[in-house]
């Protein structure tokens, strides 16, 4: 463990420790205890403007009519919302949602004792999707390990189709990705091919949803998506990242 | 910049391993960045310092290492480093590979000096 070096007086203590290891292991038991109340958490990540909160509406919507057409099919669904500033996304969803506002003040990414003081303050209501619809922002997000059960990322039309490459993290940790606006892909410079070949570089295995929330169109299979990987994961699946 | 919450971390670590060792004070630190853990080296390394000047811990200094991204190819079992964020085996072609180091920030190793030859040190 320990040897003396140049300086007879020094001495070197190897740690060798992965710095966010015990936030880790914080976020394996938030994920245990979710996972017990059949509550699969689903980490939303996007630089900012993307369409997170449009795209949980129109999910929320879309399940909402499924409910209508049939009881055994209903998806509950709760949203922690981290934003720098205001509660306006807490609000555009609350209609549809069990929601809480987590305002970071100035930071630029959600934390796991922040998940857990919205859960807390929603008082932890029965729901079989908790989203967390993180900070806008492609860097520091993909860094924090909230306990989630999966990881998908929004990539609208409009930012452009270079995205994956310039942000390696966000993309190989996530488990799917959703391409956001595509309403608008006749107005924009943006090839849905070279992103998910981009994408599929980073993470090889990562589901993908080209999805309008305004049209909408490709909302039911994204929905299906999570219902499928929740199932999935009830039944003992894992689930990989990184 | 969560460099600034990664460095909080560090610090409130370093502290602890450093009451361990009684008669002995921190002289340096160092850390490995991994290619992909989505931390910018310089300013982890002043996050680090700042925060550390006002702790039990100033006069350290602190060592910013990068660390390669590694991968092992879960098809033909080779080591292999990913360059450009290609996440492809470069002897099979195999897109199956588990990062195995480099996706994180590493505590590496701290180095003590007894008090006494601190004291002369500065003395000198």
């Amino acid at each position: 463990m320990t040897q003396a070096t140049h300086h007879p007086a020094e001495r070197v203590i190897i740690v060798q420790r992965d710095v966010q290891q015990s936030a880790r292991l914080v976020a394996d038991v938030f994920r245990q205890a979710m996972r017990s109340r059949g509550t699969f958490v689903v980490n939303l990540l996007s630089s900012p403007g993307a369409g997170k909160t449009t795209l949980l509406q129109a999910t929320a919507q879309h399940w909402r009519t499924e409910e209508a057409r049939s009881d055994d099919r209903r998806y509950r669904m709760a949203v922690l919302v981290g934003d720098i500033a205001t509660d306006r996304d807490a609000q555009r969803l609350a209609p549809y949602a069990t929601v809480a506002q987590l305002t970071t003040g100035g930071a630029c990414h959600l934390d796991l004792s922040l998940v857990q003081r919205g859960w807390d303050a929603m008082q932890q209501p029965a729901c079989e999707f908790l989203f967390l619809e993180n900070v806008g922002n492609l860097v520091c997000p993909a860094a924090h390990d909230l306990g989630e059960h999966l990881r998908v990322i929004l990539l609208s039309t409009t930012e452009g189709d270079d995205k994956p490459a310039k942000y390696p993290k966000a993309f190989r940790t996530s488990q799917g990705m959703v391409i956001s606006k595509t309403d608008l892909l006749p107005h924009v410079p943006f090839s849905c091919d070279a992103a998910v070949a981009d994408a599929r570089r980073l993470q090889p295995d990562l589901a993908v949803f080209p999805v309008s929330a305004l049209q909408p169109t490709g909302i039911a299979a994204w929905c299906q998506y999570l219902v499928d990987q929740r199932t999935k994961f009830l039944n003992g699946h894992t689930i990989n990242s990184t | 910049m969560h460099e600034m919450s990664i460095a909080r971390s560090l610090v409130v670590q370093v502290i602890d391993l450093t009451r361990d060792q009684p008669g002995q004070s921190l002289s340096s630190v160092r850390v490995r960045v991994g290619e992909l853990a989505g931390v910018e080296p310089q300013l982890l390394l002043a996050a680090c310092e700042m925060l550390a000047e006002e702790s039990a811990i100033a006069n350290t200094r602190w060592e910013i290492l990068s660390q390669p991204l590694l991968a092992s190819c879960e098809l033909c079992g080779e080591t292999i480093e990913i360059r450009g964020f290609c996440f492809a085996c470069n002897h099979c072609g195999s897109t199956s590979v588990r990062v195995t180091s480099g996706d994180a920030v590493i505590l590496e190793q701290i180095t003590m000096v007894a008090m006494q030859a601190a004291a002369e040190d500065r003395e000198r």
